[in-house]
């Protein structure tokens, strides 16, 4: 544990009273909660709420706090608050894939056993627990603290030796990422935004991978940067590239003028599409890991999306002005000297069309 | 003045449209480390999938970060299944897919009845130490059987389960049986790692099962096609479309190169050669081979191993489907126009062999003939791209698209 501060952040307190606050806790979903099994009257509905809301958190706080912690301790209600906001998003989610109405007390019996409502419905732990420990940790608890640091502490560090980001000893850098993720030097922490939506071990990977990618990025220069190219097209008037000082800045404008009109013309995954392939310079898989299309469509895809852009550039509201169909009809003719809309009409022709025979 | 490459100014081109994009207001998905999260553990379903994408279609910041967070891998975005929201399912079944075929059901049936005799012995068995263990085995042998009903399966915790089983120590007869069962779940397991493109958890569990069982030939398969980074267990189920293969749906193919042939292709081939030797008559690898050679241009290759599994099975649609590709590579287009329509009438049900046979018709310029299969292509598939596409292609050679119609 050594290098990881431990200094005591007093926990919320709210001026109203356990009751009220419990009940304005729950107040918003209401309309939704009543409707469901057990719930109806609002007032049995909220007892039942309570007491297993404050069973869980006994439980668990037990477990990671090693003490019993009481309903009137203003620690408590902050426990209670992060579960419902974990219970409550699990069992809106089995609601939405249901017909009828949902026990509550299920949903939580299948969460705890780690299983989700939503995707593969692998959750990867216990997220009620995971929520109180997360809860735990930014009240500073040591206990918890620990846990936290010896649970995972080695996952973390596996995953930094698999992706090869830094080849550094874990101990150079998490302390500084348990210092985020507590809050320590910059309150409230990252563990504030964690609400059990998946468990922390998965929520955790994705904040070491990230974490290590921007750290490495900042010292070792990892950072997968932007291409001095993306600077060359800042706008008309602007410093130009040998190729664009053959169009005229005015026909450049027009036909980006053009261009963003089109663009929302295409569907989101169009549009995504071509963004992520030539703008971000992903790969055809990892763009279809983004879409969530088969990596085999891509390349069908993106012909699509070209096509439908280059329909669109052609039949814009826009290319009907003068200056606007002359700089498109200018581009599309095509001229060997325009290489800058060259390039485009080449790839929209080439790929899209593909009919030019061997 | 050299020219730039097409790649260097589509990018210039999009980045400055996208500079004049207002950034949507937050929340962004990309600071959202618990959804991105999600994302990565399969636990998204398709309305917050859709979410993403839509921000995303709409917020340069937000693509940018995302794309970054992709390319290094801190994010993996796993398949968002429909199915599998909410329903109860708990993984993506690879039988739901589109890939799957009613025929595979033949292979289930087997192993599903081992599974059901493993239970009744194992239920006459008096007083064994494991007789709680194989009550929730029970359980979860009863959901594999009304996995058609969508109902909850986990092939890899009835894996482990069997396992446990079989380190405690059962009975000779009950033992066999109950390694029957490990292949059987460890093939369902590799089936659905494989379906989520979990290539070396497919290895895994090869390990994992020819440990207890030996070779199993379903598995190598499955192996080699993770591999290949392939989704399916035939290969053709993916790639037996002719756009596969890098044509249009004209029947041209401009800029296609020779496939480069390096280790992995080397070791692919050795993998192959060794898995025929071994189990000449398994159809799997006989047309996976084939397939395999067709992507390697070794189309006489692929022609001979095609011709096999119709010496196995002749009637088999994927050979007479892999005998059309392997012709057409060869530019023998009427050959491959017969296999096609072979194939066809050997499996109605499949749309890459009409849709081969249209191109194919395309290019013995008989539009005329190819128009039933590009009805009948527009019609089925479910993928609405290649229905734009093919609408394009008719309203540009001012010919009428099967939408029309």
């Amino acid at each position: 544990m050594a290098g990881i501060p431990s200094q005591r952040n007093p926990p919320t307190v709210s001026s109203s009273s356990p009751d009220e606050e419990f009940a304005r806790c729950f107040a918003e979903d209401q309309d939704w909660l009543v409707r469901q099994p057990g719930m109806a009257p609002w007032s049995r509905g909220l007892v039942l709420l309570r007491e297993a809301t404050e069973g869980w958190v006994a439980e668990y706080a037990g477990r990671i706090l090693g003490q019993a912690t009481r309903p009137d301790e203003p620690a408590f209600r902050n426990y209670q608050r992060r579960l419902w906001q974990c219970w409550s998003y699990h069992w809106r989610s089995a609601l939405a894939g249901a017909t009828g109405p949902v026990d509550g007390l299920r949903v939580a019996e299948r969460v705890r056993a780690g299983q989700g409502y939503v995707g593969q419905g692998r959750l990867g732990g216990d997220v009620f627990r995971d929520v109180i420990l997360a809860e735990a940790v930014l009240q500073r608890d040591d206990r918890a603290t620990a846990l936290l640091h010896d649970e995972y502490q080695p996952f973390a560090a596996r995953l930094a030796r698999k992706y090869h980001l830094r080849e550094t000893a874990a101990a150079d850098w998490w302390p500084e990422l348990f210092d985020r993720l507590a809050g320590y030097s910059n309150p409230p922490g990252k563990l504030a935004r964690y609400s059990g939506r998946c468990g922390l071990q998965h929520w955790l990977g994705t904040v070491v991978r990230r974490f290590l990618l921007d750290r490495g990025g900042r010292h070792h220069g990892l950072i997968a940067t932007c291409s001095p190219d993306s600077a060359a097209l800042k706008g008309p008037g602007t410093e130009a590239s040998p190729d664009q000082a053959l169009i005229s800045a005015e026909c450049l404008e027009h036909f980006r003028e053009l261009l963003a009109t089109a663009l929302p013309g295409l569907s989101s995954d169009q549009a995504v599409l071509l963004h992520l392939l030539f703008a971000e310079g992903l790969s055809g898989k990892e763009a279809a890991q983004v879409l969530g299309k088969h990596p085999g469509t891509i390349s069908r895809r993106t012909a699509n999306a070209l096509e439908r852009l280059r329909d669109l550039l052609e039949n814009s509201e826009a290319t009907k002005t003068q200056p606007h169909h002359e700089c498109l009809s200018h581009l599309l003719s095509g001229a060997p000297r325009l290489s800058f809309g060259q390039a485009l009409l080449e790839a929209l022709r080439d790929i899209a069309h593909a009919n030019e025979g061997p | 003045m050299t020219a730039p490459s097409r790649s260097k100014l589509l990018a210039d081109l999009l980045r400055s449209v996208s500079r004049m994009q207002p950034r949507p207001v937050a929340p962004h998905p990309c600071e959202d480390e618990e959804l991105l999260a999600c994302w990565s553990s399969g636990l998204l379903g398709p309305p917050e999938h859709q979410t993403i994408v839509d921000h995303l279609a709409a917020c340069p910041h937000c693509r940018a970060e995302l794309a970054r967070l992709v390319r290094s891998g801190v994010v993996e975005p796993q398949e968002v299944d429909p199915a599998a929201a909410s329903s109860g399912r708990t993984q993506g079944s690879p039988l739901a897919s589109r890939g799957a075929k009613r025929w595979r059901w033949a292979w289930v049936a087997g192993p599903v009845a081992v599974a059901a005799a493993v239970l009744i012995a194992v239920y006459s068995w008096p007083d064994t130490p494991v007789s709680s263990s194989l009550s929730k085995l029970e359980a979860e042998l009863n959901e594999l059987a009304q996995l058609d009903n969508g109902r909850p399966v986990d092939p890899l915790g009835a894996l482990q389960r069997v396992e446990r089983l079989i380190d405690r120590g059962l009975p000779p007869d009950l033992d066999r049986r109950a390694r029957g069962l490990v292949e059987f779940f460890g093939y369902r397991g590799a089936l659905l790692a494989l379906a989520n493109l979990k290539f070396e958890e497919v290895e895994t569990i090869e390990r994992r099962v020819t440990a207890r069982i030996g070779d199993s030939p379903q598995l190598r398969n499955l192996v080699l096609q993770a591999e290949r980074g392939l989704r399916t267990e035939l290969a053709l189920t993916e790639t037996g479309d002719l756009l596969s293969y890098g044509y249009g749906l004209d029947g041209f193919a401009p800029g296609k190169a020779l496939p480069t042939i390096g280790p992995a292709q080397q070791r692919l081939h050795e993998g192959y050669r060794a898995a025929r030797t071994k189990y000449p008559r398994d159809l799997r690898f006989i047309l996976n081979y084939g397939q395999f050679l067709l992507t390697v241009a070794d189309y006489v290759g692929a022609r001979r191993q095609f011709e096999a599994a119709l010496e196995v099975d002749r009637n088999n649609a994927q050979a007479h489907l892999g005998l059309g590709l392997a012709a057409y590579e060869v530019q023998d287009f009427t050959a491959a126009l017969g296999h096609f329509e072979a194939a066809v009438e050997a499996d109605s049900q499949d749309l890459s062999a009409p849709l081969n046979a249209a191109i194919c018709l395309e290019r013995l310029g008989r539009q005329k003939d190819a128009k039933l299969f590009w009805e009948k292509v527009y019609l089925k598939t479910p993928d609405r791209d290649l229905r734009e596409w093919i609408e394009t292609t008719h309203r540009r050679e001012g010919r009428v698209a099967p939408s029309s119609k």
